[in-house]
């Protein structure tokens, strides 16, 4: 552990720290515009120099590029020094635009900041400056080359820590120029991070454009919920609009990343169809008004049928307190629910993960970039998790050796073994490779080698596409691994862990079915669209409408929001924040970052200008969380909890799901599964074994098919089309290319697609990726075959 | 002892004196006003007469133009920021040639101290305190002005800078001061 001095204070650090770093662990900021945590030293623009005094090595000297060694007398304050970073930033400032007021990072540009510490105000070099030519990067990242300092930050985010090689370096010396070979969309799911990575206004974010500044914005620590892996933000508010979401460092989740899909899946909280105010039969009225229908409503229904006539539905989505307030009031009233999934399958099947990750040791993000083998089975990363392959990447980096057991042809960025293999295959493979038999090594060359030398695995499971009994093979799998194999699970949503630890029996299936038979007269949904990735639309639709009374409470402009009879909308993570718990079982709670409302730009008058009235509140104020709302239609029917805010919600749940609330935020849950009931479901027998037709699975894709982000206009531009995935022979033998367009007809609608062919995927397998929805959501029923006969070309 | 009654005379003295001197500064007083009578007044009957005050008293506040003629106010929200009383608000949008400007640009006057902050933060020189104080409204509303009622046409107390000639959308390498832009493809020198 070497010791060293700097600026009088002595320090021990690790052996292999930086003296950059080991000067911020004593609280020295020492002024760094190249140097990264997560990128390390590039030495490109010298701006960390300091005096090394006496030790190892004397003179000024890049902080950020020497390691803090034995004996090291360092002075950040020494007037070489000083002087030498001065002259740096003078000398930076040369071909610098000047143009601040019109540049977005002004106010919190690190260039600005440096710049202004070291003093220098005037341009002494009377010289011309260097310029470029900017490039259009796509619908997220602005570029501005003049801006450039020439810190390497993006190319070594974007190739070496990304992967991805469309985005680089051209030319030489002071004419380098960063950016892509000519103008385009940046191919990167996680090209939002060069705007956070650029320490100047060279790359700025596009979305936001010209919103606000900095010190104008209302900022908020907050969570990603577009998946389960709960990445870390800070969210900004300007106006009553939600207008920019930044990575967060945290170093246990995320790190210093998040995807694009969480960066720029916001604008659902701003969406114009958002519902703002209750509304009962779609007549707009007040809150007062809609909560006394809703309670008489409710009265009516339990008077007539009893309390098990009122069906329940929340969602993966919902906050932790909206989950338990729910759960609570369920057991205070008597009525069915609370549902948070489809079906029982997927219950189960999260169940079944949680249950089998939990107890073979979970691992999270940060497991996965240490570990030396990775296998992932029935996982797209990039679609389901996006964070998740750039850990993978970081882990593969270090060597590790990557397989990937999945239909799907997915696209990692590093080189990897995968196999189509599913199933019946997919469980023999399993079984047999835990056996260190071959059956894994025919599929996935290298994997046997890989198992020999590896100490730490990590096996990344997702319960979309494998069934029931390969979850459950999966587990036995990881067992036979040994100690040091973890399981990674991939949910769907971004408290799905929460929601089957608590659900009961009851799914969205099992309530219809009810509501089929008539025994449940009455729905309220929370935070839940069954409409949302249905497959079974058309029954969705007869059952809903059979319906005496349907309550709905939520934020999004969601298709079951336009059949309630009565809607209270909700507040957004945003307005209410709330607390999640990730893949890995760790709590998380997001602060509120504004009080909502409908944003000003949306109510500009005339002239464009905002009204000119006086009002007491913003207009379309709805401040109210899903369990409060709950709270309060508790409080109204009788069946109070005895719960005032946050707090008591908190206290109550530690008493009755100790499982789940033990760990302070930040902390990891214990729960063991809850106990998996074996008989939960039959298997359905796969009906392809004996036809000519394909098996269908439906699948989703980064940009396409979250349900919240699919609110969001920022993503539009780069929604994926509706695509087929088919086995690359039987594609050709069918006379179908690569880009080819389809139709599919399902039931009574043709829907289009664009053909996409992989040898990867099973010959009787075909793969749907709904994409960017359109003609997809008048699908009354997704059949489980589809025939060739139903299939015809564009 | 001594010393006290020392004072005590030194108090009368003063005293006396004193008194003369008020009866002095009275005849003074009354001299002065005298004087006074027999000159012209040089109150102004204000409405009636209406002094030009000097170009810098900071009165109410308008936006200029550049000398092209075009809004010179980029939005940058540096004037709403330095502002003490926070009575500068706007929105920054991008115009059609790529320039920034202010969507809505809102100054409430009914606030404003007219310190004269902003005319200092602001680096287009857009923003301009006018010697004219006359802003008497019944309505507080009616003090809240918009883009409309501030933008003017003509440049302000500066004539001649343009910030778009130094930092704005014009076409790269082209504006004074600049090289034209590298080529990044090639590695010739
Ligand atoms: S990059 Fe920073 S220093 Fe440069 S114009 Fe933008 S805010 Fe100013
Ligand atoms: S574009 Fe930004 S991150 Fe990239 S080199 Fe220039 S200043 Fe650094
Ligand atoms: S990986 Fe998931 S949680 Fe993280 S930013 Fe992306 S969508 Fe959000
Ligand atoms: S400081 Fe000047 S340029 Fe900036 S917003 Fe104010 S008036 Fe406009
Ligand atoms: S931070 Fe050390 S050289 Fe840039």
């Amino acid at each position: 552990m070497p010791r060293l001095t700097i600026d009088g204070q002595v320090i021990e650090v690790p052996p292999g720290t930086k003296v950059i770093d080991a000067a911020e662990a004593l609280g020295i900021v020492i002024p760094r515009l190249c140097y990264h945590p997560a990128l390390g030293p590039a030495g490109a623009c010298r701006l960390c120099a300091v005096s090394f005094l006496d030790g190892p090595v004397k003179g000024v000297l890049m902080s950020c590029s020497i390691e803090a060694r034995d004996g090291m007398v360092v002075s950040t304050e020494h007037p070489e020094a000083v002087s030498f970073r001065k002259q740096v930033i003078e000398w930076l400032m040369m071909n610098h635009p000047h143009d601040c007021p019109v540049c977005d990072e002004g106010g919190h540009c690190l260039l600005q900041e440096v710049t202004v510490a070291s003093g220098h105000c005037r341009r002494r070099y009377p010289g011309p400056k260097r310029t470029f030519v900017d490039q259009d990067l796509g619908p997220f990242v602005q570029q501005e080359m003049n801006r450039c300092i020439h810190c390497w930050r993006c190319r070594r985010f974007y190739q070496d820590y990304a992967g991805y090689r469309d985005f680089g370096a051209l030319g030489i010396g002071w004419r380098t120029y960063f950016g892509r070979a000519t103008s385009g969309v940046l191919e990167s799911p996680f090209s939002g991070n060069l705007v956070d990575i650029c320490p100047t206004g060279a790359l700025t974010d596009k979305p936001s454009r010209f919103m606000a500044r900095r010190w104008d914005v209302e900022r908020a620590p907050s969570l990603c919920i577009h998946c389960s892996l709960g990445c870390n933000v800070t969210v900004s508010a300007h106006l009553r609009e939600i207008v920019q979401v930044e990575a967060r460092y945290n170093g246990d989740v995320n790190g210093h990343f998040i995807c694009d899909r969480g960066r720029y899946g916001f604008d659902y909280a701003n969406h114009p169809l958002r519902p703002r105010s209750p509304a009962v039969m779609g007549e707009e009225t007040s809150w007062s008004k809609a909560i006394a229908q809703a309670v008489a409503g409710i009265e009516e229904v339990t008077r007539a049928h009893g309390p098990k006539a009122i069906g329940v539905v929340s969602s993966e989505r919902a906050s932790l307190e909206a989950m338990v307030t729910l759960s609570l009031l369920c057991e205070e009233t008597g009525w069915e629910g609370p549902a948070f999934f489809q079906d029982e399958e997927t219950l189960v099947k999260n169940r079944l993960l949680a249950q089998v990750a939990l107890s073979h040791g979970i691992a999270g993000l940060r497991e996965v970039e240490k570990a030396d083998l990775i296998l992932i089975v029935g996982t797209d990363p990039i679609c389901e998790a996006p964070l998740l392959a750039l850990a993978i990447r970081q882990a593969w980096r270090r060597g590790a050796w990557v397989g990937a057991l999945d239909p799907r042809p997915i696209e990692l960025p590093l080189t990897f073994e995968q196999s189509g293999l599913w199933d019946e295959e997919l469980k023999k493979a399993l079984l047999k490779g835990a056996q260190r038999e071959e059956g894994l090594e025919e599929v996935l060359p290298g994997w046997k080698e890989a198992l020999d030398r590896s100490r730490e695995i990590v096996v990344i499971l997702g319960p979309t596409v494998v069934d029931i009994s390969s979850l459950r093979r999966c587990g036995e799998f990881v067992s036979k691994l040994g100690k040091k194999a973890r399981i990674f699970p991939v949910f769907r949503g971004p408290n799905s862990l929460a929601a089957s630890a608590l659900s009961r029996e009851s799914t969205f299936r099992s309530l219809a079915r009810k509501i089929r038979e008539g025994k449940i007269k009455a729905l309220l949904l929370v935070e839940a669209d069954p409409f949302h990735g249905t497959k079974m639309r058309g029954e969705l639709e007869a059952s809903i409408r059979s319906l005496e009374l349907t309550i709905v409470i939520d934020y999004l402009p969601s298709e079951v929001v336009k059949r309630a009879h009565i809607l209270i909308p909700s507040a957004t993570i945003y307005e209410g924040g709330g607390s999640f718990i990730n893949q890995e079982g760790r709590l998380q709670r997001a602060s509120p970052v504004h009080r909502g409302g409908i944003p000003l730009r949306r109510n500009l008058q005339g002239n464009l200008r905002p009204p000119r009235t006086f009002a007491k509140g913003p207009p379309g104020e709805t401040a109210k969380s899903s369990w409060q709302v709950l709270l309060e239609l508790g409080e109204r029917i009788g069946k109070g909890l005895g719960i005032e805010d946050k707090e008591d919600i908190w206290k109550v749940a530690r008493e009755r799901f100790p499982f789940l609330w033990q760990v302070e935020p930040g902390g990891r849950i214990s729960w063991e599964g809850g106990g998996v009931q074996e008989e939960a479901m039959e298997e359905e027998e796969d009906p392809s074994q004996s036809s000519q037709e394909m098996r269908v699975l439906l699948v989703t894709s980064t940009f396409a098919g979250e349900e919240l982000s699919q609110y969001s206009s920022k993503l539009d531009p780069v929604r994926n089309e509706a695509r087929a995935f088919f086995n690359e022979e039987v594609a050709s033998q069918r006379g179908l290319r690569r880009g080819d367009r389809i139709w599919i007809r399902m039931g009574d609608v043709r829907v289009p697609f664009s053909v996409k062919t992989s040898p990867k995927v099973p010959s009787k397998l075909l793969i749907l990726d709904p994409g960017n929805e359109g003609l997809w959501r008048e699908v009354r029923e997704v059949s489980k075959t589809i025939g060739w006969t139903e299939i015809e070309r564009a | 002892m001594g010393e006290k009654r020392e004072g005590r005379s030194r108090d009368e003295a003063e005293r006396r004196e004193g008194g003369l001197h008020v009866l002095g500064a009275i005849w003074g007083g009354f001299a002065t006003t005298l004087k006074h009578l027999f000159r012209r007044p040089i109150t102004q009957q204000y409405p009636e007469v209406r002094r030009s005050l000097p170009e810098r008293a900071r009165g109410r506040i308008i936006l200029t133009r550049d000398p092209k003629g075009d809004e010179r106010c980029v939005a940058c929200e540096l004037c709403s920021a330095v502002c003490p009383v926070s009575c500068i608000s706007m929105q920054a949008a991008q115009r059609e040639d790529g320039r920034r400007y202010a969507l809505w640009f809102r100054i409430n006057f009914a606030r404003c101290i007219f310190c004269g902050l902003c005319e200092e933060a602001c680096p287009t020189l857009a923003i301009q305190l006018t010697p004219d104080f006359e802003m008497i409204k019944a309505d507080p509303l009616d003090l809240l002005y918009e883009k409309e009622d501030l933008l003017v046409d003509h440049c302000g107390k500066n004539t001649y800078y343009d910030y778009q000639e130094h930092c704005g959308t014009g076409e790269k390498g082209m504006r004074p001061g600049e090289l034209p832009p590298v080529d990044p493809k090639t590695n010739l020198p």
